[in-house]
């Protein structure tokens, strides 16, 4: 029989690990969907628009299982907790000014990311977050299908595209990084089995990036990040823009925040 | 004035039979695991003309004896974890279920087992096609749903050629079977968009018949 909570030794770790990924998912859906109604073609409108309500969906049902052992409901961890306890990487909370590579580029790295984060967990000894997992990188597989074919697309397109494409994938390099910050405990998650370990996770993020960057014809540096960098979005510290982003998509919530909806 | 009594008697007399009756009898028979499949079979899912017991999505139904009446417990499979028509779903349920006697009913969405095109009925099958919606036939055995290894494998690939007629095409799609336009029966037909209108369809394009199509997403 399965246990319907974890071992209470990790759940503060699976808690903080959790919500990386599910504030990921949060903050990367809500900015996607500004493409809503604006993309350049009638099926990226509905391509952007569905990967928004994925990733919506995604972290609606992380919060939710969250909410099984945390004290608080899953609205009230998606939209009321103060920016410093917010977990997403900066990648997340860049806004793309409606430049369509920035946008695709944004795409590409979170979700090959999200990929190899979601094999971690697939392999979860808890039953919950095993099933949730495995549901959630059947849909991943199309999300990083679609950023794929838009690198080629754009990368084999012309001197325009492809300038902006490599501009684009230039700029979010750096902060694409960010998402490998460690969340605190991982070690004991994984000697828990509560999450796999995988040890050459950026190794082969790069070489998933890689592949597709030659098929476009375009550039990659990525580099990992130092373990002495500074923190970051996962302990909270974040970029200038994510106030913008974090007020806007709570304001809803913040004008009643014990109203039942 | 006997006259009188008697029908005052008799009525007394009904009223005391009424009130000594256990109360679930005059709100409806006894629930039935058959009778609550029934239900939920007349259940269409809110986005598609199929019934939610023929898209495979009750996972389980649960009937508990309370002293104030029968509660039914229905565990549900989302077909995708964001779909929007959730609430909608579990409303449906609840309205239906305690119009047929239900005294309480609680929906649960579980992702144990994970939904997979695998699971709809060959009734549902037909009703999707006959409505223009293709079915994969062996849904589900070259899709991501059951295993995280089967998850890692591309779904599609970025298109390296032209797409020929249908000139938005952005993948090569990764089927594990050819797939069939539910309007003219031809296998001659491209991936057009991965997104259709609902989170579960896709949309291909017919080269034969030069319609566009759905299809249940081969998850
Ligand atoms: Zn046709």
């Amino acid at each position: 029989m399965s246990a319907a909570t974890p071992p209470p030794a990790v759940i503060p770790a699976l808690t903080e690990y959790l919500l990386a990924l599910a504030d990921d998912k949060f903050f990367l859906g809500h900015l996607d969907s500004d493409w809503t109604g604006l993309a350049p073609l009638l099926e990226e409108d509905i391509a952007f628009s569905s990967l928004s309500q994925d990733e919506i969906g995604h972290a609606s049902a992380i919060y939710q299982l969250i909410a099984t052992w945390d004290g608080r409901s899953a609205d009230r961890i998606a939209f009321g907790r103060a920016p410093g306890q917010y977990r997403c990487a900066s990648i997340t909370t860049i806004e793309d000014d409606f430049d369509w590579a920035t946008a695709i580029a944004r795409r590409w790295f979170c979700d090959h990311f999200d990929a190899l984060r979601l094999q971690r967990l697939c392999g979860s000894n808890f039953a919950p977050l095993k099933a949730l997992a495995t549901r959630i990188a059947a849909e991943e597989r199309i999300h990083a299908a679609h950023s794929d074919a838009w690198i080629v697309r754009l990368g084999k397109g012309n001197a325009d595209s492809r300038g902006r494409l490599q501009a684009a994938v230039d700029r979010l390099s750096t902060p694409a990084a960010d998402l490998f910050e460690p969340t605190p405990g991982v070690s004991d998650l994984e000697a828990a089995g509560v999450i796999l370990s995988d040890p050459r996770m950026f190794e082969r993020w790069k070489e998933s990036l890689e592949r597709v960057a030659a098929a476009g014809g375009i550039s990659l540096r990525v580099s990992p990040r130092a373990a002495s960098a500074p923190p970051a979005g996962r302990a909270g510290r974040h970029q200038p823009g994510f106030a913008a982003v974090h007020a806007e998509l709570s304001e809803v919530f913040q004008l009643e925040p014990d109203a039942a909806w | 004035m006997r006259l009188l009594l008697q029908p005052d008697e008799t009525a007394k007399r009904r009223r005391n039979k009424q009130r000594g009756r256990p109360r679930r009898e005059r709100g409806a028979t006894m629930l039935t695991r058959d009778r609550v499949m029934n239900v939920l079979q007349g259940i269409d899912d809110p986005e598609m003309p199929i019934s939610i017991i023929e898209l495979g999505i009750v996972d389980d139904v649960r009937i508990e004896t309370r002293t104030d009446g029968d509660a039914v417990h229905v565990r549900l499979l989302p077909t995708f974890v964001g779909c929007p028509a959730l609430d909608l779903l579990r409303e449906m349920v609840e309205e239906r279920l305690r119009a047929s006697g239900a005294q309480a009913v609680h929906v649960e969405f579980v992702f144990d087992p994970p939904w997979s095109v695998s699971r709809i009925s060959q009734a549902g099958r037909e009703r999707l096609e006959r409505f223009g919606i293709a079915v994969p036939q062996r849904g589900g055995q070259g899709g991501g749903a059951s295993t995280c290894q089967a998850a890692s494998r591309p779904a599609l690939v970025p298109l390296s050629r032209s797409g020929g007629e249908d000139a938005g095409a952005l993948y090569e799609a990764q089927e594990s079977e050819p797939v069939r336009c539910p309007l003219c029966g031809s296998e001659q037909t491209t991936l057009h968009s991965p997104f259709g209108p609902t989170r579960c369809r896709s949309i291909h394009y017919c080269a034969d018949c030069r319609n566009a199509f759905e299809r249940m997403k081969d998850v």
